[in-house]
């Protein structure tokens, strides 16, 4: 069977993945709803920050070998609307630093 | 008896100039065929002079002849003697000393020792290669150096065509005051054919005039007012410029290609083990310009004294060669004193002595020693250990409390103050050893000052921004070592009670607040944290180990809060993301949910550190800090490898 791929007539985004080498955990409660962290860029190396609790971690963007589409079946289930597509992802891959975010005296601030 | 001085003089001139001659070719320094021709001159030059001289001379036989015959033999008052005192009497008028008048001219005046006049320019004929382009000139002076030698006076290796410079760029003379040092560097400089340039201890010397007088003196080419001779630097009394000079001095003869110096440069120093040389001493060429021979000296100052119409026997020359040590400059300074005022008596060895203790001694003295003159014993002892009488005593006192002790200058009460040096050596002088010390008391005190007010403006509270410095320093910061230091049981972190723990976290919010913090010193083989910016040493008197014991917090607790601030530290920094999205920036440690949070990473930091199973307690409030990530560490050394279906399902 054939499934076409429509494009969706709005526009095509482009999304992208963020991985993480570990778990997310919530102690029990679902993540819904909830903020997962502050996603900042680091100025001089173009490299990711990406705070989750207390981790920080470090990342930077890396292409996909192949690009993915983000599509969801359309009512006649013979094709599909193409929402979005994924050509590079977000990898977080090496150990965080554990951090304590908290405010102090003299708030740096880390522009993007 | 005038015209017979000069007469001997020039023959010792040409004899001397004949035997440094016979000395080069002895030595068989090659002097190329200029430099022969330049000294032959100059001998042609002598010698026609002194043709000239002994026509005078007979001129002025006859003209004595028929004076004599004219007036009466009684008549002392020849005519060579009235033009003699003539003459005398313009030397009592000019002012110009003798050390300057009587400068060797040439080579052969120069009364160092010969090895080290030869070696010099040696070294100054190593850089013709650079300066005149004269690279055969080198290259004889190396073919006929022995091995020995050819370490000292080596050249640089080649690069290419480009002309080389000596291996040491400097020629440092060194050798005690009046030793000739400056005029042999000045001698042989324009022996060489260069213009000095000197740079002495009367000139600024900085780094910047270094680079200037360099600049100007030594990578130029030629200066138009030099009648087109490349100068030589001559840095005279190099030992009392400042370190940084020399060390720049240093930097630069070790430059390279465009930067490299092309001139000579000569360094006089009087010691050669002064600090600020230890840089520089590798780098050149020391020379050791040794006190030179009595006899040299001796014949050279019986010369001047006929010239200068001195009246002084040669008994009389040695004892002052003997007093002033072989000082060439002293010496003739003493003389032209003596000359001065005896005016054609004939002097004394006792006057020599006179003078010369006055004039060598004093300008070695130090203040130290004129002091300890004053207050001990031991200074006035004769030959046998006898102590002096007082008269004796006081009279020398006398004359260091002028030369030395006096300072001021209202000379009207300088009479009286001798009496007060006087007296003291009468009341307080021992025969015990006196020591004394430049008082450096202000000094180290302006020293803390700077420290103080250095510690005081890195000390600034968020609470105290417009206080002016003092009144924290009365009222604040005394108390504040107090409070940054509660009493606190020295046990492990995990079993502190909360009311400790709030204790301490205020004491770290406290301490952050102030930018204060404790960092590892070592102290007697111990390390030992203290207080960064050292607060407790500018509002607490010192304390000795004993006394501290009772206030200061245990060494393993300030370790902790040291650690923990700096864990504060690193987190603050990232802190301005959790700003960047929510208006309502938390209050710093005033606020709840600080405090919480600080407890809920100290619980983690527990569970980490102590494995305790405890579960993290759940926050409510704020939408922050619900999600954790756990870090899947580990890895894989899997191998890789094509494996069938078909293989498996079998």
């Amino acid at each position: 069977m054939q499934i076409h791929m429509v494009r969706n007539e709005a526009g095509v985004d482009e999304w992208t993945i963020v991985e993480l080498q570990g778990s997310l955990e919530t102690s029990g409660h679902s993540l819904d709803g909830k903020i997962l962290g502050n996603l900042c860029w680091r100025k001089d190396t173009k490299e990711a920050i990406l705070i989750i609790g207390n981790h920080l971690l470090e990342g930077k963007f890396t292409q996909l070998e192949k690009p993915l589409l983000v599509a969801v079946p359309n009512a006649d289930d013979q094709s599909y609307v193409v929402n979005a597509v994924i050509r590079r992802k977000l990898l977080f891959k090496l150990r965080p630093k554990p951090i304590v975010t908290k405010g102090l005296s003299g708030h740096m601030l880390i522009s993007k | 008896m005038y015209l017979r001085w000069r007469k001997d003089r020039m023959t010792m001139t040409i004899r001397d100039l004949d035997d440094s001659l016979n000395d080069y070719k002895r030595d068989q320094i090659l002097f190329n065929g200029e430099k022969i021709r330049e000294i032959f001159q100059e001998a042609r030059k002598i010698k026609e002079a002194q043709q000239d001289f002994q026509r005078e001379c007979q001129e002025m036989e006859k003209q004595r002849e028929e004076g004599r015959n004219q007036t009466d033999r009684g008549n002392s008052e020849s005519p060579e003697i009235e033009e003699l005192q003539e003459e005398g009497k313009k030397k009592k008028n000019e002012t110009e000393l003798w050390a300057r008048k009587y400068a060797p001219q040439g080579y052969a005046d120069l009364l160092s020792d010969d090895a080290v006049n030869r070696n010099s320019i040696t070294w100054m004929r190593l850089w013709d290669e650079c300066v005149f382009k004269r690279r055969h000139t080198v290259q004889a002076i190396e073919s006929r150096l022995n091995d020995r030698e050819r370490m000292t006076f080596s050249m640089e290796n080649r690069f290419g065509n480009r002309a080389r410079r000596p291996h040491f760029k400097i020629l440092l003379l060194t050798g005690p005051a009046g030793s000739g040092k400056t005029t042999l560097a000045g001698a042989i400089a324009r022996l060489c054919g260069y213009a000095t340039v000197e740079l002495n201890a009367s000139d600024s010397r900085n780094a910047p005039d270094f680079e200037k007088a360099i600049d100007g003196a030594l990578r130029n080419q030629y200066t138009i007012d030099n009648g087109n001779k490349p100068n030589c630097l001559i840095l005279d009394e190099i030992d009392g410029a400042p370190a940084d000079a020399i060390k720049f001095l240093a930097k630069t003869i070790q430059g390279t290609g465009k930067k490299a110096i092309k001139r000579p440069i000569i360094a006089i120093c009087n010691s050669l083990f002064t600090t600020s040389l230890r840089e520089l001493r590798p780098l050149c060429l020391v020379l050791n310009v040794n006190a030179m021979r009595r006899e040299r000296l001796v014949e050279r100052l019986q010369k001047i004294a006929q010239i200068e119409n001195v009246n002084i026997d040669t008994f009389s020359l040695e004892k002052l060669v003997e007093l002033t040590e072989c000082d060439v400059r002293s010496s003739l300074n003493t003389l032209q004193l003596l000359g001065n005022s005896n005016q054609g008596k004939r002097i004394t060895a006792k006057q020599v002595e006179q003078a010369a203790e006055s004039s060598v001694q004093n300008a070695n003295k130090s203040l130290f020693e004129a002091f300890s003159m004053v207050l001990e014993f031991s200074r006035h002892l004769d030959n046998k250990g006898h102590l002096f009488s007082m008269k004796q005593r006081l009279q020398r006192i006398e004359r260091v409390a002028i030369d030395q002790v006096a300072t001021t200058q209202n000379y009207s009460l300088m009479k009286y103050m001798i009496v007060f040096y006087a007296k003291l050596h009468m009341i307080v002088a021992t025969h015990a050893k006196t020591h004394f010390q430049i008082p450096q008391s202000d000094f180290q005190m302006l020293q803390k000052s700077k420290a103080c007010t250095e510690v005081l403006s890195t000390l600034r509270g968020s609470r105290h921004a417009g206080l002016s410095a003092l009144p924290l320093l009365f009222d604040v910061y005394p108390y504040l070592v107090q409070i940054v230091q509660p009493a606190m049981r020295a046990t492990n972190e995990t079993l502190y009670t909360k009311k400790e723990k709030d204790q301490i976290e205020h004491t770290i919010q406290v301490m952050i607040d102030y930018s204060l913090t404790f960092v590892p010193t070592t102290i007697d083989n111990d390390t030992k944290f203290v207080f960064q910016p050292p607060i407790d040493q500018v509002v607490q008197y010192p304390v000795t180990s004993s006394e501290s014991s009772g206030t200061d917090l245990p060494n393993a607790a300030r370790q902790m809060i040291a650690k923990k601030i700096e864990l504060i530290k690193l987190g603050s920094s990232f802190s301005a993301i959790s700003v960047d999205d929510s208006e309502d920036v938390p209050e710093r440690s005033e606020t709840p949910g600080g405090s919480s949070r600080m407890k809920q990473i100290e619980e983690q930091e527990r569970n980490k550190n102590c494995s305790r199973t405890e579960a993290p307690v759940p926050e409510t409030s704020g939408t922050i800090g619900q999600v954790h990530y756990r870090y899947n560490q580990g890895f894989s050394n899997a191998v890789k490898k094509p494996v069938r279906m078909m293989d498996l399902l079998n």
